[in-house]
């Protein structure tokens, strides 16, 4: 069996009426059965199983040398204000849609720095993360046209560690979102590498995290405009 | 719980009406539910298994500075008609001081061996916390079966970034989820290891969900809404 968006939407519109009026309820009845039932009676789908739905185009938002940001800090003197874990002074990455698509998922991942010279600080990314591709190095917030947050508590938007807002390039958190051509998707980034290490003395260097060379979040697309 | 309509069985009950006008009267708007309600058509373009656990809102429940053994509870408002699809958490461990606090290599050698305790079973340092789940503050979820709710380590409850653990739970605006978590690291490594347990930086326990609007839910960005595939999500 087999129908279609618009048909169950003029199913629910005859249904709607014949409720409203129940002089014309039983005729309402008589068309609804006579259509469900050629409904139930067909046999095509309209999309064959073999449809490929792999994401083709890849929409990246990417920051280079992302450093981190201080913490609050009461221990110090005079106490550092820093900015809090859910929070981020960073300014959003902005992504413009060139053409109506529907964007399938999204994964992100983050590189270590490896240029310092130093092999102790160049190791620390890899031992710190606990997630996969160092997700949870980063934090990560999305929005669409700047006006509309998807990482939330209900009272406030947040900041949240990639580990649980995106998934990996092998396993895309999956995601079935309708974006316009000339929206812009907006992600904000932070380093958290910092949080780690919270309890060290001030004097430990590994106590300020470390810098990473790249986080990065994609979000894979179907193009739905034709050629 | 509301439980899913086949367009069969929406057949059946148009039958019935046409064959009863008095009933159509008081029976259409049953009918007008059922409708609304079905399942999204097979050959629609989101038909496909992975459709079923998509999202795009992220709900999260965020505790800061965690002590061993503290626990924490915080709440998770839904601002509008949820369908839950998926639970992911994970932990910001604070890495304790060792012996030489002042050498990188020290913090080094403290950050590898507390590494093979805390992460040897469980992705994203998720053994280090248990937790508990309630709806509205009055109806729990963990339970062994009588009486009084009990707290599962959290890879029982939560996935990771790369395999959400699944939900399906419609909730509407103003319901709220309350997570409550104990910071459990005491019991890794057991009697043999004098551990102590880590204090924990920051917990994120997130629950991936779609905006619902009418039977399904749909994702929206602006333009006109595409459903997602799947069954109704049930109202706990």
């Amino acid at each position: 069996m087999d129908y279609d968006d618009g048909e169950r939407d003029r199913w629910v519109r005859l249904a709607d009426d014949g409720s409203k009026d129940p002089s014309f309820a039983s005729e309402v009845a008589k068309r609804l059965a006579a259509e469900l039932r050629r409904a139930c009676n067909r046999q095509t789908t309209r999309t064959p199983d073999s449809y490929l739905y792999h994401p083709t185009h890849k929409f990246l938002a990417r920051v280079l040398d992302l450093d981190v940001e201080p913490l609050p800090d009461d221990s110090t003197i005079p106490p550092t204000a820093g900015v809090p874990l859910t929070r981020t002074g960073s300014q959003p990455i902005p992504i413009r849609i060139p053409f109506d698509c529907l964007i399938t998922g999204v994964w992100g991942y983050a590189r270590g720095a490896n240029d310092t010279g130093d092999p102790s600080v160049e190791v620390l990314p890899s031992i710190t993360a606990g997630a996969s591709d160092n997700l949870d190095l980063f934090s990560v917030r999305w929005g669409l046209n700047g006006d509309t947050w998807y990482s939330t508590n209900g009272n406030d938007e947040l900041m949240c560690p990639a580990s649980v807002s995106v998934g990996t390039q092998t396993f895309p958190r999956p995601m079935a979102w309708l974006v316009g051509r000339a929206q812009t998707l907006n992600v904000l980034f932070r380093n958290i590498s910092n949080a780690f290490f919270e309890d060290l003395p001030p004097d430990n260097p590994g106590r300020a995290g470390f810098r990473l060379a790249e986080a990065a979040i994609v979000f894979g697309a179907l193009k739905l405009e034709g050629p | 719980m509301i439980e899913p309509r086949t367009l069969e069985q929406c057949a059946s009950l148009a039958e019935e009406l046409a064959a009863n006008p008095a009933e159509a009267v008081h029976q259409l708007p049953l009918l007008r539910k059922w409708l609304r309600d079905l399942p999204p058509p097979r050959a629609q373009l989101l038909s496909r298994p992975e459709w079923n656990v998509a999202s795009l809102w992220t709900n999260v429940a965020a505790f800061e500075n965690v002590q061993v053994n503290e626990e924490r509870i915080e709440i998770v408002r839904c601002q509008r008609d949820l369908w839950l699809r998926g639970c992911v958490a994970t932990v910001i461990p604070a890495f304790q001081p060792g012996e030489d606090p002042t050498s990188l290599e020290e913090l080094i050698t403290q950050v590898v061996s507390a590494r093979s305790i805390i992460n040897f079973s469980s992705r994203q340092f998720r053994q280090l916390f248990e937790m508990s789940l309630r709806l509205d503050g009055d109806l729990g979820f963990f339970s062994r079966g009588q009486s009084g709710e009990v707290m599962i380590g959290a890879e029982g409850a939560t996935g990771t970034c790369e395999r959400a653990a699944k939900m399906d739970w419609a909730l509407t605006t103003n319901q709220h989820i309350e997570v409550r978590i104990r910071n459990n690291s005491l019991w890794i490594g057991g009697s043999l290891l004098d551990f102590g347990g880590i204090p924990i930086r920051a917990i994120f326990v997130a629950f991936w969900g779609v905006e619902q609007r009418g039977g399904y839910g749909m994702m929206q960005g602006g333009r006109e809404p595409l459903l997602g595939g799947g069954s109704l999500g049930e109202r706990p």
